[in-house]
């Protein structure tokens, strides 16, 4: 053995030029392995967002009235901006107790008063011409994922003819020609004072002449309209940032009726006769007026009209007809756990039946401030002043992730689309134009504390953010203090003080079921706060590096295996010799496993200095395991490459060494006219060879393309679900950094190669030079060979690009695809610099040197080199891992506590129904058409003419029954019709939501049957398909089935329930 | 001792879909201690016998016979030991392993094997008869080529084969290193009894052996005994 290291040793040592490829390979393969296998896993892909480090969020308490938390508080997480839900319930007198306190430096009361439409008149239109005329008013609103579109008509007359009363008879009404637009503003009350000293509000009015903050003289006034109508006037200060992405569009079409002075009249009563408002609704116009505007220009009009102060009187009223309320949250179980831990489905608020509005639904519950709009607010806003949230005192890096202050909306992603299917780029959803989405809006208009009590009455204030006295950094000092205040607070007031200090955002996902006129919107993702004495870590996880580590390993075995080959073709003469000095064909293979491992081992070893050295710098945590993996990989990587050589090896015939100097006698593929040509024929001779270089290659270009395509489409982060697992993958410099390894390995590769074809082709280009081939031409034929390999190889890359692309995301890239094919330069570059060294090689070929092998090996010069190889190694190796040492920080402290976190648990509903008419049946159900199914899913099962029981098992009391009487049948032509009576009976004081009309009838054909009628027999509290507290619905349901029906079940939802109960009807 | 017997041996090379009878129907026999030599023009297929002889290469028909060992009946592991056993080549090009010092490249047939002997020692001393006991750590580049033809047949004796084979093993060398060396060879045919069979083209060397094989297009066409020193 000693013998065949010698052996081996010196086959390497007396070939320097090789040899220092070799080394040069050992070492991009070690650098690769300590960083990607090392480092990547230590991280286990995980890349801290530093968004902890900044985090610091105004106020270290929140004071709330009694009852305002949310269910989600069960969980320590609140809604991002879950201030701006709130509504009252906090006095005067509650807030100057606490303001009082001596260890409350600042308590700044936040009073959220209502939604505001601040619209302006943007343009007139002035109508000379009588006629009747349309209005159509068209409204779009961008939410982020898509256009929501609203549509109105609206019918006036312009002329002398005016009705008698409001002319609704005739279906047309007024128009004055102002066309005004405008957002919902969420209206909130503060203090100026303590907003100053809270977040710098005064700071960050705009001021000149005309805007300005609160001062003593901006105080509210009440005054009366008509006998009992009051209005206030309250000075406001307005905020010069549009949330709402909105363009309504103005289209005035006259209508072809007679119209002269003397007939509009005649007109008119015609109208009336033939249905008015119907009747102009089938009528043709032609459009003679048209006009857009967006939100943001309304907006922008506001504001110069206050700073200008040229703002008239005129639009300045306003009706407040809706509080502000939460968006009720039900925790559903997260489709990916392992990322979003918490899910929460929004539950979709049925409005009363008697609602003044149009809509039967919406995401979050509506409360107007009372019947009729004689309850409503009447107010007289007075702008003061602009002032621009990005100049408050708050930390605002990134601005809209911070879900705690009041004056941004939370972010919001679309993350995953109604099936559950990831959208790329994920979407920013934006607020709509109307106060009951289910995004939270900021306050944008503020008045003072003052004006809101005097609108809102006894307990005007939401809340309160408080500043404690001394506490400035987070540790259990603070704690306990802040401990302390807060239970001061509650004892003394009987509000709920939390503790805010300390908590941070969490990403958590919401699920946006459809509801009346909605689709499933799918699932979007928001950072919550998450409550807690500890700084828990925003994070996210991001795909294992497997993908990239499998990529630069293949183009690393790929290196090693041509390393071999080529190794293999330079010796294969001297295997012959050995073999017929009565060598064994496996003692060969030994030869080439023997030093493989010995390559493999120093790759190994390298490694393991470089991460030792990592480590002992950055203090990261590390597995047995994985040092122990990249001792394998080290080893794996060579044995793997050396596999097929040393198969080869032994089909050496011993008889080749009989053979004189080998040429080459590769076949013609072109005319060898050209230097060219030539350098083609070379590589058609070498083909198989030159494949090798090209996959390796390819392989990485294709893996940087990909990245390219995400970091330039996608921002630079993938969403997937990989075998239901939900992943991000985020392009970072790691990902690059890979690739760019497994390029120097495919450089390399191609390097050894053409390498080996140019000493294969030493005589040619001797005897080539001799004719009088210029330097340049030998040159230029070499690295036309590098350059076509890599051209060939950027083409194989891009198509696997491609169809990974298209593959993975269902996108075609055309947007993107100028970018994409210039990447293409790169792999070209690679087979270029892979074919520079090479060409010097050739260049330095002497006409003289035909035929002879040429080992030079003067004394000296071995000792020269000695000394110059083993200063550059360790100058390059010391290099590398200060490199590396300097580059870890910035990815390294995952500390990745990966504790178990316990999750949401619930289901999920596509689509919140209202009424039967509209009743779909479910697409999931409709696959199955047997019972077991249902019977499977189901919460429980019972029989009609029985009653289920919900029992609370801690207190042993009833939470509700259900009831299901006796079915009665009648025949109808030809038809069954069923009447079951059903009975939910709630015993607690828990809403139920329910809504037994859209209970379906399954037979065992898996066939739906909607109510065809349902009635109430007897109601106690049933508002709104809910039974809210301790109450009773008890209704007849109707069904229609064929005659020859039987084994029908009915499946009773109650939403809150795990599952169905499943009812067998006789 | 090992005679060897060739019985219509035939060698067709295909290549590129041509067959090339490079051996038509050889049927040859040596009594071990035989000096033979190989004469022919270039192509007439010498080379191949002395491969197909010294077990490189194997027969498309025929066989070859050494003792009572049919060739074609070993395997190729025993065909490699066969070779270290019995049979001992000197090359044209005298092939040494140029990353190798001499010393290494006598003990390369040695390594991986258990012989008897201290394989360093023996490598010396074959050294030291050929003269060359100061070249022991000069690489082939330093050495001359008669020089490195001394140790290629150090390198072919240190197993102590029963037949050396040798390949032009003067072609390559000037008239008298060429003579050297051949008396080196007709040395250790007399006195150590080794067979020797060489290939060339040179009339008066071949002239100077006991058995002359004369071939042509891959045929023997004389065989010539000569009792130069019965």
């Amino acid at each position: 053995m000693n013998t065949m290291l010698r052996f081996i040793w010196n086959s390497w040592w007396r070939n320097k030029e090789k040899f220092i490829l070799v080394l040069v390979g050992i070492l991009i393969l070690s650098i690769g392995l300590s960083y990607l296998v090392g480092i990547t896993q230590a991280n286990n892909g995980t890349i801290v967002d530093e968004l902890q480090k900044r985090w610091k969020s105004s106020y270290d308490i929140v004071v709330r009235p009694q009852g305002s938390r949310s269910v989600t508080e069960e969980l320590n997480l609140l809604e991002p901006n879950y201030l701006s839900g709130l509504a009252g319930g906090i006095s005067m007198e509650q807030y100057e107790t606490i303001k009082k306190m001596d260890s409350v430096e600042i308590a700044a009361p936040i009073a959220m008063i209502g939604f505001t439409l601040n619209d302006v008149q943007l343009d007139h239109v002035d109508l000379k011409e009588p006629g009747v005329y349309r209005l159509k008013v068209s409204e779009k609103n961008n939410n982020g994922a898509f256009l929501d579109k609203d549509e109105g008509t609206f019918y006036f007359t312009e002329g002398k003819w005016k009705p008698a009363g409001l002319g609704k008879e005739y279906g047309v009404g007024e128009f004055d020609g102002n066309l005004n637009y405008g957002s919902y503003l969420l209206l909130a009350g503060i203090d100026p004072e303590a907003e100053a000293r809270l977040v710098g509000l005064d700071n960050a009015v705009i001021t000149n002449g005309n805007s300005h903050y609160f001062t003593k003289e901006d105080i509210p006034h009440e005054y009366t309209v008509l006998d009992t109508i009051k209005e206030t006037s309250i000075p406001v200060l307005i905020s010069n940032k549009e949330y709402v992405d909105s363009e309504i569009t103005y289209e005035i079409e006259r209508l072809d009726f007679p119209f002269e002075l003397n007939e509009q009249g005649k007109t008119m009563e015609s109208i009336k006769k033939n249905g008015g408002e119907a009747y102009l609704q089938k009528q043709n116009g032609i459009v003679i007026e048209k006009r857009s505007f967006t939100t943001d220009q309304a907006l922008e009009k506001i504001i110069t009209n206050i700073m200008e102060s040229h703002d008239s009187n005129e639009n300045r009223f306003n009706l407040v007809a809706l509080k502000p309320s939460p968006v009720e949250y039900r925790p559903i179980k997260s489709p990916f756990q392992d990322r979003w831990p918490f899910s929460y489905e929004i539950t979709p608020y049925t409005l009363p039946e008697d609602s003044f509005l149009k809509v039967n639904q919406a995401y979050r519950q509506v409360k107007p401030f009372g019947e009729g709009f004689n309850d409503w607010l009447r107010l007289k806003t007075e702008p003061i002043g602009v002032f621009d949230p990005a100049e408050l005192n708050l930390s605002k890096d990134p601005l809209t992730e911070l879900p705690m202050e009041t004056y941004f909306p939370a972010k919001a992603k679309l993350v995953m689309d109604g099936d559950e299917t990831p959208v790329n780029p994920p979407k920013t959803m934006k607020p709509i134009n109307n106060p009951y989405g289910f995004l939270t809006k900021p306050p944008t208009m503020l008045t003072t504390l003052e004006a809101a009590e005097k609108v809102l009455g006894d307990q005007p204030i939401a809340s309160i953010r408080i500043k404690v006295n001394g506490v400035n950094e987070l540790n259990k000092e603070s704690e306990k203090i802040l401990k302390e205040v807060a239970d001061e607070i509650e004892k003394e007031t009987g509000l709920l003080a939390d503790i805010t200090l300390g908590s941070s955002p969490q990403p958590a996902l919401t699920h946006v079921p459809g509801i009346e006129g909605k689709t499933n919107l799918g699932w979007v993702e928001q950072p919550w706060i998450k409550l807690g004495s500890s700084i828990s870590i925003f994070k996210e996880t991001k795909v294992g590096a497997s993908s990239f580590i499998i990529t630069v390993i293949l183009v690393a075995i790929v290196y090693v295996f041509s390393s071999n080959l080529i190794m293999m073709y330079v010796r294969k003469k001297e295997y012959a010799v050995l073999l017929s000095l009565g060598w064994r064909p496996n003692q060969l293979s030994k030869l080439l496993f023997a030093e493989s491992t010995i390559l493999g081992s120093i790759v190994s070893v390298i490694s393991w200095l470089i991460l030792g050295y990592i480590y002992l710098l950055n203090d990261i945590e590390t597995s047995t395991g994985r040092i122990i993996l990249i001792g394998v990989f080290g080893l794996l990587i060579y044995w793997f490459g050396t596999l097929v050589p040393a198969i080869l090896v032994r089909k050496i015939k011993p008889y080749e060494s009989m053979k004189a100097g080998e040429i080459s006698n590769g076949k013609r593929y072109f005319k060898s006219q050209t230097a060219i040509a030539i350098s083609m024929n070379y590589m058609m001779t070498k083909w198989k060879r030159s494949l090798l270089s090209i996959f390796s290659i390819a392989l990485p270009s294709a893996m940087l393309i990909f990245f390219i395509f995400v970091t330039f489409r996608l921002k630079g982060v993938m969403y997937a679900t990989w075998l239901g697992q939900y992943v991000a993958l985020e392009i970072g410099t790691m990902h690059y950094l890979a690739m760019g390894i497994a390029m120097a390995i495919a450089i390399l590769t191609t390097l050894e190669i053409i390498w080996q074809n140019v000493a294969e082709r030493q005589p040619e280009y001797a005897v080539l030079k001799a004719l009088g081939w210029r330097d340049a031409t030998v040159r230029s034929t070499i690295l036309f060979e590098g350059g076509v390999n890599g051209l060939i190889a950027g083409v194989i890359g891009f198509g696997i690009a491609l169809l990974a692309i298209i593959k993975v995301y269902g996108q075609n890239p055309i947007n993107e695809l100028i970018v994409l094919i210039v990447t293409i330069l790169i792999p070209i570059s690679a087979g270029l610099l892979g074919a520079i060294i090479p060409s010097i090689k050739a260049v330095k070929i002497q006409p003289y040197q035909g035929l002879s092998g040429g080992y030079s090996n003067s004394k000296k010069s071995e000792k020269q080199f000695k000394y110059v190889f083993a200063f550059g190694g360790a100058c390059l190796f010391v290099g590398i891992i200060l490199l590396l040492g300097s580059v870890i920080p910035e990815i390294k402290n995952s500390a990745n506590p990966n504790t178990a976190v316990q999750g949401t648990e619930g289901k999920a509903i596509d689509v919140y129904k209202t009424s039967s008419s509209k009743e779909k049946p479910r697409d999931k159900d409709n696959k199955d058409n047997d019972f077991s199914s249902y019977y499977e899913s189901a919460f429980k099962r019972m029989n009609s003419d029985d009653q289920f029981v919900m029992k609370n098992d801690v207190i042993d009391v009833k939470d509700f029954t259900v009831d299901v009487g006796t079915v009665k049948s009648g025949l109808n032509d030809g038809k069954t019709k069923l009447s079951i009576p059903f009975t939910f009976t709630s015993f607690t004081e828990t809403n139920w939501l329910l809504k037994p009309y859209t209970y379906q009838l399954i037979d065992s054909k898996g066939k739906k049957y909607n109510t065809i009628d349902w009635e109430v027999v007897e109601k106690e509290n049933w508002k709104g398909n809910q039974v809210v507290g301790k109450g009773k619905i008890s209704v007849r349901l109707t069904y229609e089935v064929p005659k020859k029906s039987d084994n029908l079940i009915m499946l009773v939802t109650i939403d809150g329930l795990p599952g169905d109960i499943v009812v067998d009807i006789k | 001792m090992e005679n060897i017997v060739c019985k219509d041996v035939s060698r067709i090379f295909t290549g590129d879909g041509i067959e090339t009878n490079a051996l038509t129907n050889i049927n040859l026999s040596l009594n071990s201690g035989d000096f033979v030599s190989i004469i022919g023009p270039s192509g007439s297929g010498k080379s191949t016998l002395l491969s197909l002889l010294g077990t490189l290469d194997v027969p498309s028909k025929g066989e070859i016979t050494y003792g009572n060992q049919k060739i074609s009946q070993l395997k190729s592991k025993e065909l490699a030991d066969f070779r270290f056993e019995h049979i001992g080549f000197i090359f044209q090009q005298f092939h040494l392993l140029p990353t190798l010092t001499a010393l290494e490249n006598v003990m390369s047939p040695l390594m991986a094997r258990k012989v008897p002997y201290n394989k360093k020692e023996k490598a010396e001393s074959l050294l030291e008869q050929m003269g060359l006991k100061d070249k022991c750590n000069a690489l082939p580049s330093q050495l001359s080529g008669g020089q490195q033809q001394r140790v290629a047949i150090a390198r072919a004796l240190v197993h102590e084969p029963s037949w050396l084979l040798a390949d032009e093993p003067t072609g390559n060398l000037d008239t008298e290193t060429g003579e050297t060396i051949f008396q080196l060879l007709q040395r250790l045919n007399q006195e150590n009894g080794c067979g020797v069979i060489i290939v060339t083209h040179d009339p008066v060397l071949a002239e100077r052996t006991d058995i002359q094989i004369e071939m042509k297009d891959g045929q023997i066409i004389s065989e010539r005994r000569c009792e130069h020193y019965a």
